[in-house]
């Protein structure tokens, strides 16, 4: 349908400040951070859920697409309106309309960002605990779409542990407004719904308030940082460390030169003695002391270097522990942006993938990955969550060179394989979207179960009949 | 082709600097009546340059009230001629309300400042009627052309005067003198200082009779663009004051809003709101070092709350005297 | 001039990554109507404009509802410098619409 004549009927149905056909303003709802371009018609800025029942209802009835949007900075493409459609963007939904201590839960519109989530909760003790990296962005909605985890991981799970109940609006004649799940932690509501959404990439309904579990934020968190020349001894202090009953709150990983490059990137002259581990243990007040000495002692043990200890998360942010680790994407992309500085006419694509193994096999994934660096000749930065085995590998390529993007193409289906071989799986927190697709399969099929691809296609039919929402992605 | 709100406001400013060297229709005299009874010589090599950045503010408020009113009636908008001959008729000067008090504020920091300077030990001169304008607005809204014919101007005014180094008084002019006149008049050699710096340098230590406790708000123009964040910092605390700090400050602070004013209002107001929610959560007492974080905070502030700026603030607590 | 103006913004704003780290910090975005009213909205504007883009009535309120105080660079890792873009682009459009400089030597001559 024409462009204008959808702006004007949306105008009419739901107020003329609510949407906008404005060509500039659409070229910012039509991109992503991997750099892909889609062709958004119009957006879309509902403000409660009738808005997007009546735009949903309009798009049903007339054959429009349907592109659901947080923030869009998911790495798999799957905020991007691919074809031409409606981006209904969820940030004017952004309130928290219930904090329920005594019931564990958040009831929140999609539209608010992790952070400022945390931020009110934080007031009363509590928190959030899913944290992507993208936290200060991302919206809830988008991180149960895109079933997002984060460095807390080990401990508190991903998107999945931590929805309770959802309201949502179905692509249908009336754009039906449906409550799935409970309020209550303990839920048997027939077939679990809210699981199925949770990570379906906003392809079967649309989510429109949510019911999130909340936390009591731990006491203290102490905070160690190291480095191990080989990657063995890193491995084998991560396995102490749990052998005698800690399941730290963070546990992350950064591969040697990586450190170095994300170091660099923010200015750090500090000494990098080989791969980073940094891990944070969530402890009484009382135990600090006792923890401190126990974990330093435990990393010299295993040949780790520069350790440097925080009694507090807060001693940590200060004296910049967590810094290292929290430029990974900086140095991902400065790194490419330093490999293209003398390319002429580059546009560069990043690869930021997020395989997962079980952790005893992360030295098998890492040498894997120094072996693909090899084969195909791309710089690699690579780190990740130890804790729960969960890799960020990340390369990035010109764009605008053919036989360069081939060659990334094959690295990515060697990555498949590896992550295969490995017990693994191709996906643990950015999903599916539009660049997994043929991985998916890939996976299924490797563990004989395309049978499974056939039924979540079928899944899709039932909740979207007329294929309108989000098009072209996961299945 | 379709004339904007953007298009009056900006040609408006143009066509009011090119024609009288200020972006307001604001008189010479209204610039440096402040300076009366300060017996400031009018020659000599360092030279205070207010920019007029204090001044014309009351008048910014006046002129934006005005294009406001024009915008929700589009024939005031067509019989005053879209802006352009508006602004070059006498009319505008009929038009034109300013808030006295406003004025008489400006005016009282800008001789904190002069008396605190002579308190140090530093006794600058005046440009008087050549005190212009230094174009900033016009710099940061795009204005290129008219932006460089005034800098010119102003240049030329300080090179006529034998002018080796000035004093500036808010972060606005401050940076443009100091970071973009350079780039774009050849052989600018003029040292730039503005006045916290010099007072940071030189202030000695004074208790006041009472305690005073502020919550400081940094302008953005002087934490983030040129660094300029213990110094005020240190000029309060030498005379006594105990300052707080607020969630977002230092380099990190968030801005008030006024720089979109003229533009969008309503946005301005509210950003100011929230960041006087913040401050005001601190203390009570909010201290300013700019003209246009003055302006835009005092606008939306609620009655309990005081916001004043660091000169007239430091004069008045080591007692120096200000005269009417 | 104009082209370098224009080519430097093309530049500087192709470094953009979409991250959004820098929306968190902007005043404004927060009461904006939408996203054009942050530094990501304002740097792919820009971007936008300087590949031949329309200054349509969006991007203009993106560009010129941007105050200048330079939040967003402390977030951003691309250390795109987002208040000199959104600068530049208000030159392009004074020059471009306006024509700025025709008027100004009329002016004064
Ligand atoms: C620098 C960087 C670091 C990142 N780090 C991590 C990380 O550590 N862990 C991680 O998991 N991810 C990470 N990501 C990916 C991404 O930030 C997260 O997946 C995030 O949760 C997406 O949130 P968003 O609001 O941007 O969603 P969007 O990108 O806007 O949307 C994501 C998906 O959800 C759908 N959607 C959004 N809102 C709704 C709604 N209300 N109803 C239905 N569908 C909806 C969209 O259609 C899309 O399919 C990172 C991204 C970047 C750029
Ligand atoms: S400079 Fe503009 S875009 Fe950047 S934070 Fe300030 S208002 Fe936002
Ligand atoms: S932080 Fe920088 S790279 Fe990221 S979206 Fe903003 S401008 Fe772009």
């Amino acid at each position: 349908m024409e462009k204008d004549k959808i702006v004007r009927d949306i105008s009419k149905l739901i107020g003329k400040d609510k949407v906008s056909g404005d060509e500039a303003l659409l070229s910012i709802y039509s991109k992503d951070p991997l750099g892909n371009v889609g062709k958004a018609l119009a957006v879309v800025f509902p403000e409660e859920s009738k808005d997007v029942s009546r735009v949903v209802s309009y798009a049903y009835k007339n054959d429009i697409k349907i592109y659901a949007q947080g923030s869009s900075t998911s790495l798999a493409g799957s905020s991007l309106p691919k074809e031409p459609g409606i981006v209904i963007s969820f940030e004017r939904m952004k309130k928290v309309l219930e904090v329920s201590l005594v019931n564990s839960y958040v009831l929140v519109e999609p539209g608010i960002r992790i952070d400022d989530l945390n931020l009110e909760l934080g007031s009363k003790g509590y928190m959030f605990p899913v944290d992507p990296a993208s936290s200060s962005v991302a919206t809830v909605g988008g991180a149960i779409n895109s079933g997002a985890g984060g460095m807390r991981g080990a401990k508190y799970g991903t998107m999945r542990d931590w929805v309770l109940g959802l309201e949502i609006v179905l692509p249908d004649e009336n754009g039906t407004i449906a409550f799935a799940g409970c309020k209550t932690l303990k839920c048997r509501q027939g077939y679990d719904l809210v699981r199925l959404i949770v990570g379906s990439e906003g392809t079967l309904a649309l989510v429109t308030k949510a019911y999130l579990k909340i936390t009591p934020l731990p006491e203290t968190v102490i905070v160690a940082l190291a480095f191990f020349p080989r990657l063995e001894n890193l491995m084998e202090a991560v396995v102490d460390i749990k052998s005698q009953r800690v399941q730290p709150y963070i546990l992350e990983f950064l591969e040697k030169r990586t450190a170095e490059v994300a170091a660099k990137s923010i200015g750090r002259s500090i000494n990098i003695d080989g791969h980073m581990l940094l891990a944070g243990i969530d402890v009484n007040r009382e135990a600090v002391d006792r923890y401190v000495e126990w974990i330093e002692k435990l990393l010299k043990e295993h040949g780790g270097k520069g350790i440097q200890t925080a009694r507090s998360w807060q001693e940590a942010e200060e004296r910049g522990l967590f810094d290292i680790r929290r430029s990974l994407f900086v140095a991902q992309s400065k790194m490419a942006r330093e490999i293209y500085k003398n390319v002429n006419n580059a546009k560069i694509m990043l690869l930021i993938e997020d395989i997962a193994v079980p952790p005893s096999r992360l030295i098998e994934a890492v040498k894997g990955l120094k072996e693909l660096e090899k084969k195909h000749g791309f710089v690699t930065m690579l780190g990740g969550h130890v804790g729960d085995g969960n890799l960020h590998p990340s390369i990035g390529f010109n764009m605008l060179d053919p036989e360069e993007t081939k060659r990334a193409e094959r690295w990515f289906e060697d990555l498949v394989d590896l992550a295969i071989s490995l017990d693994g799986t191709v996906s643990s927190e950015h999903g599916i979207g539009i660049t997994k697709k043929e991985a998916l399969r890939r996976e299924l099929e490797a563990r004989g179960s395309l049978k499974l691809l056939e039924i979540m296609k079928d899944i899709k039919k039932v909740f979207d009949p007329k294929n309108i929402l989000n098009p072209g992605k996961v299945v | 082709m379709k004339r904007r709100f953007l298009d009056v406001v900006l040609d408006t400013m143009r066509t009011l600097t090119i024609k009288t060297g200020y972006p307001v229709p604001i008189s010479r005299s209204d610039v440096y009546s402040w300076a009366r009874e300060l017996n400031l010589k009018a020659k000599g090599p360092v030279v205070l340059y207010t920019g007029a950045l204090y001044q014309i503010m009351p008048y910014l408020e006046s002129l934006v009230s005005i294009l406001k009113r024009a915008k929700e009636s589009r024939t005031f908008l067509e019989l005053m001629g879209l802006g352009k001959r508006f602004a070059s008729s006498s009319l505008v000067k009929t038009f034109i309300k300013v808030d006295k008090v406003k004025v008489a504020t400006s005016n009282a920091i800008l001789r904190s400042i002069v008396l605190l300077l002579k308190e140090v030990g530093v006794e600058p001169s005046y440009l008087y009627e050549n005190d212009l304008y230094s174009g900033v607005l016009l710099y940061d809204l795009g204005l290129s052309e008219t932006f460089l014919l005034q800098a010119k101007r102003v240049y030329k005014v300080f090179k006529e005067r034998g002018v080796k180094k000035i004093i500036t008084v808010d972060p606005h002019t401050t940076y443009v003198l100091r970071n973009v006149y350079p780039k774009f008049i050849e052989g600018f050699d003029l040292e730039v200082q503005s006045y916290i710096e010099i007072l940071s340098e030189r202030i000695e230590r004074k208790r006041p009779k009472e305690t005073v406790e502020v919550v400081i708000h940094d302008p953005c123009f002087y934490a983030r663009y040129q660094n300029i964040v213990e110094e005020p910092r240190k000029i309060l605390e030498a005379s006594g004051i105990k300052v707080l700090e607020p969630r977002r400050t230092r380099r990190f602070t968030s801005c008030c809003g006024g720089p979109v004013e003229a533009l969008y209002p309503d946005l301005s107001r509210a950003v100011a709101m929230d960041r006087i929610r913040e401050l005001s959560s601190i203390s009570k007492t909010i201290v300013t070092l700019c003209p246009i974080c003055f302006s835009n905070l005092s606008r939306v502030k609620p009655q309990n709350v005081e916001v004043i700026d660091l000169a007239l603030l430091v004069a008045k607590v080591r007692g120096l005297m200000l005269g009417k | 001039m104009l082209e370098d103006l224009r080519e430097w913004i093309k530049e500087e704003a192709s470094k953009c990554m979409f991250c959004g780290f820098c929306e968190t910090v902007c005043p404004t975005i927060k009461f904006g109507p939408h996203r054009g009213y942050g530094p990501r909205g304002r740097v792919n504007i820009a971007l936008y404009i300087s590949e031949g883009g329309k200054y349509t009535e969006e991007a203009l309120s993106s560009l010129y509802s941007c105050l200048l105080c330079a939040a967003c660079t402390l977030k951003c890792p691309a250390n795109i410098d987002i208040p000199e873009i959104v600068r530049a682009s208000r030159v392009l459009y004074s020059e471009d619409s306006l024509k700025e400089a025709i008027v100004v030597e009329k002016k004064v001559s």
